[in-house]
């Protein structure tokens, strides 16, 4: 285990009756990191997030939370998680501020900090004046999942691992679970999962994608478009006529070539080495005929590379299938 | 510690703000009621040996029948179905810890009960002009007696309950499943002690007074602890309250 790591993961699996949910995962997570876990529905997040919260056990394989780990010192582990559950379920006879007194006294807070780091969390997730008195039961899914993120966010756990904990909100919520979520930044590890890439490009530093119970690809997006890739692809958006940007191009295998939404201007997807582009880049401009607006490695976006990896993973299944 | 203490308040008061609990409560009051009036009509009308204490907690089986099942079917079953389970069991606690808050919890209502149950003894036999006073028929022996045993079975139903509890999510199910094992619990016993005493089978014999609920209440409404017996529902109640606590473990897994 490296120092800076929070989470290390190694080659845990985890059956159920049999069935592989998890199938030798292996990653770790940085001290202070936002971490997006993506996934198909099935995927295997739920668990690999439950093992981490040491609610459940894995089958076989190891996760060390802050040098402790899951299989042998569970409740040492534990001291360090926060976790809010898929679907956030609360008990429905408690008020808001009853339910966070009673998991701050659960989480080991000293009774003299109980309300105040109640109170601390409830004014973070927009609770304090709007739903502090209310019955859990009358909240609707937005406050539910605002009072499931306090309880995750309360105390001083090092870790936080959030279950979709975006889904259900209204836009003005998703940016105020961001807002926490850059708050703790650096001072937490922040571990979620959530079927809104967006969300997670807009927040995470890295990614874990998880299809079938194995790992498909980790690391920053930058890191992760290259993982796609494979070859070198690039992009490139030039202004100009179409005959010259051709001839221009002619040491490089074009990809796609269509006309962008301005005339005369073109967007190019082309397959280089790293030579011929930057001979190519030479040629275009030396050239006074093409303006260059854009040049460069193809960027891709979080639902591209979710998309590439999953089906990645699919035509592997089918061709160990046939 | 503090987090089993927090456990079992945040139980009990689930418990209290349950209207469940209260119709539960109205159930067992009524049932008691009732049979306290039927044997008082009774011992009015005809003379009789038995004290009517020990007779009153000799029908003890049949409200706690109905309020064991009742009470602790809720426990784990609706933990279960709304997930809130899982949710507990982020936070570094023992599933022994959450068991025996469950446990206790459910315990202390049973005795709350109870012991409410029995103050229709002292709210009668208080009374100067009372006709149960003048007849003798309350002795506070008897009372302690009976309550000690009522106290020292409950132990092993409500673990029964709790234990049935965590089998399911569904709390009929877990209710049926109680109420069947107490129920198998008192008549079994009746049965095998008479029919010891029938086929004098030595094997019956050895057993009979572990078994036969009614005779040891008597014993203990005559003042007579046997520590067997203690010893008996007290390790059968550690046993199934383990027995859950590998359930749950196992339902999570």
């Amino acid at each position: 285990m490296a120092k800076g790591d929070a989470i290390v993961v190694s080659e845990l699996t985890k059956k159920y009756c049999g069935q592989v949910a998890l199938n030798a995962v292996s990653f770790s997570i940085k001290k202070g990191g936002v971490v997006g876990l993506i996934g198909p529905n099935g995927a295997g997040k739920s668990s690999i997030l439950k093992i981490l919260a040491g609610i459940i056990a894995g089958t076989s394989g190891d996760v060390i939370i802050n040098g402790y780990s899951v299989a042998e010192n569970v409740m040492r582990a534990k001291q360090y998680v926060s976790f809010m559950p898929e679907n956030n379920p609360l008990p429905d006879h408690l008020r808001v501020g009853e339910y966070l007194r009673f998991r701050a006294e659960l989480k080991g807070i000293p009774t003299g900090k109980i309300r105040q780091s109640a109170e601390k969390v409830m004014r973070q997730c927009d609770l304090y004046y709007e739903a502090r008195y209310r019955m859990i039961k009358t909240l609707s899914k937005g406050y539910r999942q605002r009072v499931g993120i306090a309880d995750a966010m309360l105390g001083n756990s090092e870790i936080v691992i959030l279950d979709e904990p975006t889904i259900g909100l209204d836009p003005y919520q998703i940016i105020g679970v961001r807002k926490i979520i850059d708050a703790n930044k650096g001072t937490r590890t922040i571990l979620l999962s959530s079927h809104i890439l967006s969300e997670l490009e807009t927040v995470c530093d890295n990614f874990i994608i998880i299809n079938r119970g194995r790992i498909m690809a980790t690391g920053s997006l930058d890191e992760l478009s290259n993982n796609v890739q494979g070859k070198n692809i690039f992009c490139a958006r030039i202004g100009g006529d179409e005959q010259a940007i051709r001839e221009n191009f002619q040491g490089v295998q074009i990809i796609e070539f269509k006309q962008s939404l301005c005339k005369e201007e073109y967007m190019i997807k082309f397959e280089a080495t790293e030579e011929a582009y930057r001979l190519l880049l030479l040629k275009i401009s030396g050239n006074r005929e093409l303006f260059v607006r854009k040049i460069g490695h193809m960027e891709y976006s979080l639902e591209e590379i979710f998309l590439n990896s999953t089906r990645r993973c699919k035509d592997q299944d089918n061709t160990d299938d046939s | 510690m503090k987090k089993f203490y927090a456990l079992l308040r945040y139980e009990i008061y689930k418990l209290m703000v349950s209207p469940a609990t209260y119709v539960i409560a109205s159930i067992f009051t009524l049932s008691i009621g009732g049979i306290f009036m039927f044997l008082l009509h009774d011992y009015i009308k005809f003379a009789q040996d038995v004290p009517l204490v020990q007779m009153f907690c000799r029908c003890f089986w049949l409200p706690t029948c109905m309020v064991v099942p009742l009470l602790s079917m809720r426990s784990f079953s609706e933990e279960y179905k709304c997930g809130t389970f899982q949710n507990l069991f982020s936070i570094p606690i023992t599933y022994i810890e959450v068991v025996l808050a469950k446990f206790f919890a459910t315990y202390g209502m049973f005795i709350f009960l109870w012991l409410c149950s029995f103050s229709i003894f002292l709210a009668v036999g208080s009374r100067p002009e009372s006709i149960v006073r003048e007849l003798a028929f309350v002795s506070p022996f008897n009372v302690e007696g009976g309550l000690l045993f009522i106290a020292i079975t409950g132990l092993l139903f409500v673990a029964i309950g709790i234990f049935a509890s965590s089998l399911t999510e569904n709390q009929i199910v877990s209710c049926m499943v109680t109420f069947f094992i107490l129920l198998t619990l008192f008549i079994g016993g009746q049965f095998f002690a008479d029919r010891s005493q029938i086929t004098n089978l030595s094997l019956y014999g050895t057993y009979q007074e572990s078994l036969n609920i009614f005779s040891q209440l008597d014993n203990f409404c005559n003042g007579v602890f046997d520590t067997r017996i203690i010893v008996f529902y007290l390790s059968t109640c550690i046993l199934a309250l383990c027995f859950s606590t590998v359930v749950v473990q196992k339902k999570l897994n």
